[in-house]
């Protein structure tokens, strides 16, 4: 089920109605509950997969509660290693399959031995890659004695399979989410009336920024030898907004959901196209995954604690593991590659690239904004590696860029421009507040206003073909 | 909780009247806008009687032809008017090889026709809607988007006559004939869902109604009528062959090859419709 579907829109209410009657009740029941919702929140989309979520649930909570009751800790090491053997081989064989099968195919044939396998046809269930990470962190975390086993299961596979979370994310840890299924959730009118329209704003970013983005950037992938350079980098740029628009708007509902329902998600993007450095950019883009991989991959393999060779190395790793995460082809592993290139030259620097405020003065403000225009123009035409379908053909658009005869361009999708400029300098004025809608009109009125208007842009822009991105990793 | 959910009722029923003011305005302006006064004869049709029908010479003769309209509409359109009122005695209706083709059905049925499907699908009774595969989503997307944000001040649902100027020689002849016969290379399949369907349901409510009904043909060029599958020209004289069977009557007029009357090789420009309106309006005096 999409959030954006009028199918959404008679669930969730009924949903929030049951959820806080239960919740006055037993709180085994009120988990009941949102467990049968979540799992008709994703059997909505194909019911089959459910088995899939069930398995990997079941496995991590038997796993889970042996580790917690083991002592040897061999045992404790192949409990973890089977665990993570199960959600890998499930992962790897829904999603990575064909990708091994055609490459091995491939290398065969180019050594001379002609080789003529043929794929599987597999379809990959709906958010699988997110909820995998989760409830291996939920193992590992276990592992390491940072957190219990959680002993009740309809706990456990609540906070698996959570449904605002569930398919795209944020990624969340145990440690955050786990625990507020044990204690009965309060309502708070502040909480409640900021979830909506954090709701609204994750429409806004995703009906009207992404989907609409969208077009010109599929256009302009896929006639980019009829475009001339500016054409060519403006369907970079509008695929840039592209997916932030549709993942930051898939989590920012994601988490104004859950605030509805009295729980707390994290925060998974922070306006990253205001990032002054690439370093800055990963610690404010898909932040639950990024963390995830500097917990569980990078930090165990050594971190930056090691020489530099070994931290360069660990900086490839969890760059490489990152793009592959997002899809089994090559161009996502060379967006990985090209970002921990990017990367690689602040671990030399002696200050590191964290999120800091724009600097005062007028000569720093614009260094400043220098800074953010370079960051977003490499971001850019690192995107260009993860949306184009082959390696060929994200080299051919970039060469495109150096095109520089003039062939006229009268694309209807141009007079979006002004809109996403305007969404820009809106972010921009709202970058401070938690998800850029927050500095708002005092009076309720005008405020109730200006949410009627944004409504309005919404159904405006509304279009048909408008699934998440992030689905289909 | 209740202050909540009483602040959530209240906004809703904010949005409701909003929403519900602007419906009504458009239901308004909508019924007004599907009258066309005094007039006897209509012409109804895609931009071929657009371009074609200049109402300039009868005070009897309005023009309400839109580009790119399907016989859906133009039914929808007929439908609300004859109901309307009875001053009409003629419909002319424009039918030419492309409006065989399933071109039409799928501008229908894809995305790539949001901006006909907008136009038109407000003037679809639950009847319609309930009888064929409609997306209900796409239905109510488009209500909400063109019913309930602002008032449609502009005529959304009659047409008007356009007078073009002739651009003959810049006319891409293969990219129009692609376009409305051939599908990725195929000839394209004829229309089964939408327009025949239509056309036929356009020939029974002129019937129902005693109102003749005209099929004209507008004139195109030699170099485009060369180029029609053999396939089309011999479904168009079925078609015609069917309908005189149930009392209708066609007219078609082939005239001079000159570019000046010509805006593209199926279009007429202003001069083409100079001379094309005359001989239909001669055609339908001698009908009376």
């Amino acid at each position: 089920m999409l959030f954006q579907s009028y199918e959404f829109l008679f669930f969730f209410p009924t949903v929030f109605i049951l959820f806080w009657v239960l919740n006055k009740g037993s709180l085994s029941a009120r988990n009941l509950f949102l467990l049968g919702a979540s799992y008709f929140f994703y059997g909505y989309w194909d019911y089959r997969f459910l088995a899939l979520i069930l398995a990997s649930s079941f496995v991590d909570y038997t796993v889970g509660l042996l580790l917690y009751k083991s002592v040897q800790q061999n045992r404790r090491k192949w409990l973890l290693f089977f665990s993570i053997a199960f959600n890998l081989g499930v992962l790897g064989y829904c999603k990575y399959l064909n990708f091994f099968i055609e490459n091995f195919a491939g290398m065969l044939s180019s050594i001379g031995i002609v080789q003529d396998i043929s794929t599987l046809s597999i379809i990959l269930p709906v958010g699988i890659s997110f909820y995998t990470f989760q409830t291996m962190s939920y193992t590992i975390d276990v592992y390491r004695k940072s957190i219990n086993a959680e002993k009740n299961i309809i706990t456990f596979l609540t906070f698996v399979s959570f449904f605002p979370q569930l398919v795209a994310g944020p990624i969340e840890r145990a440690s955050n989410l786990l625990h507020q299924f044990n204690r009965k959730s309060k309502f708070n009118m502040d909480l409640g009336a900021d979830g909506l329209r954090q709701i609204l704003y994750g429409l806004f970013k995703k009906i009207v920024i992404a989907d609409n983005c969208a077009v010109y950037a599929n256009q302009a992938f896929a006639d980019y030898h009829e475009l001339s350079s500016p054409y060519i980098i403006l369907g970079a740029v509008f695929f840039a907004f592209q997916i932030y628009g549709d993942f930051s708007g898939y989590s920012d509902i994601a988490r104004g959901v859950a605030k509805l329902l009295g729980f707390d998600l994290m925060k998974n993007f922070n306006f990253p196209y205001f990032s002054k450095s690439i370093g800055e950019f990963w610690h404010r883009w898909h932040i639950s995954l990024s963390t995830w991989f500097r917990d569980y991959v990078y930090i165990p393999l050594g971190g930056s604690r090691g020489k530099r060779s070994v931290t360069v190395r660990n900086v490839f790793i969890i760059f490489v593991v990152s793009g592959f995460w997002h899809g089994a082809n090559w161009t996502f592993i060379v967006w990985g590659v090209v970002h921990a290139l990017l990367f690689v030259p602040s671990i030399f620097r002696e200050k590191k690239d964290k999120i800091s405020p724009i600097e005062v003065s007028l000569s720093s403000r614009v260094l400043d904004f220098g800074k953010i225009l370079y960051t977003f123009s490499l971001v850019c035409i690192t995107w260009v590696f993860f949306r184009a379908d082959s390696i060929e053909h994200s080299l051919s658009y970039l060469a495109g860029i150096f095109h520089l005869e003039h062939i006229p361009y009268n694309g209807y999708y141009l007079k979006f421009v002004p809109v996403l400029g305007l969404f820009i300098i809106w972010e921009w004025f709202n970058r401070h507040t938690e998800y850029g809608f927050g500095v708002l009109p005092k009076h309720k009125m005008v405020r109730w206003c200006l949410y009627i208007c944004v409504i309005c842009i919404i159904i405006y822009f509304r279009r048909e073909d408008n699934a998440f991105i992030y689905f289909q990793f | 909780m209740k202050k909540f959910v009483t602040s959530v009722i209240a906004f809703s029923l904010l949005l409701v009247a909003y929403y519900g003011v602007n419906i009504m305005v458009n239901s308004h302006l909508n019924s007004k806008q599907v009258k066309v006064g005094d007039s006897k004869i209509i012409a109804v049709g895609d931009s071929h009687i657009m371009t074609a029908v200049d109402p300039q010479f009868s005070m009897d003769l309005i023009n309400i032809a839109q580009s790119s309209e399907p016989y859906l509409a133009s039914y929808l359109k007929i439908k609300k008017i004859l109901e309307s009122q009875s001053e009409v005695e003629t419909v002319v209706l424009g039918l030419g090889y492309h409006n065989l083709s399933g071109y039409y059905d799928q501008k229908l049925l894809t995305n790539e026709s949001t901006a006909i499907f907008d136009n038109n699908i407000q003037l679809l009774g639950t009847y319609e809607l309930s009888n064929q595969s409609y997306d209900f989503e796409r239905y109510v997307n488009s209500f909400l988007k063109n019913q309930c944000i602002y008032p449609q001040l502009k005529k959304r649902y009659l047409g008007a006559y356009k007078a073009t100027r002739s651009d003959l020689a810049k006319a891409d002849l293969s990219q129009t004939v692609k376009k409305h016969f051939y599908e990725e290379e195929q000839i394209h399949d004829f229309s089964d869902t939408f327009n025949l369907f239509y056309l036929g349901q356009i020939v029974n409510l002129c019937s129902d109604y005693n109102i003749n009904l005209v099929l004209a043909k507008t004139p195109t060029t030699k170099k485009y009528m060369s180029q029609v599958p053999i396939v089309y020209r011999g479904k168009l004289q079925a078609v015609v062959a069917n309908f005189k069977k149930k009392g209708v009557y066609t007219f078609a007029l082939e005239i001079e090859d000159k570019e000046v009357y010509f805006k593209d090789h199926s279009h007429l420009s202003a001069q083409g419709a100079q001379v094309f309106t005359p001989k239909l309006l001669d055609y339908i005096a001698r009908l009376k």
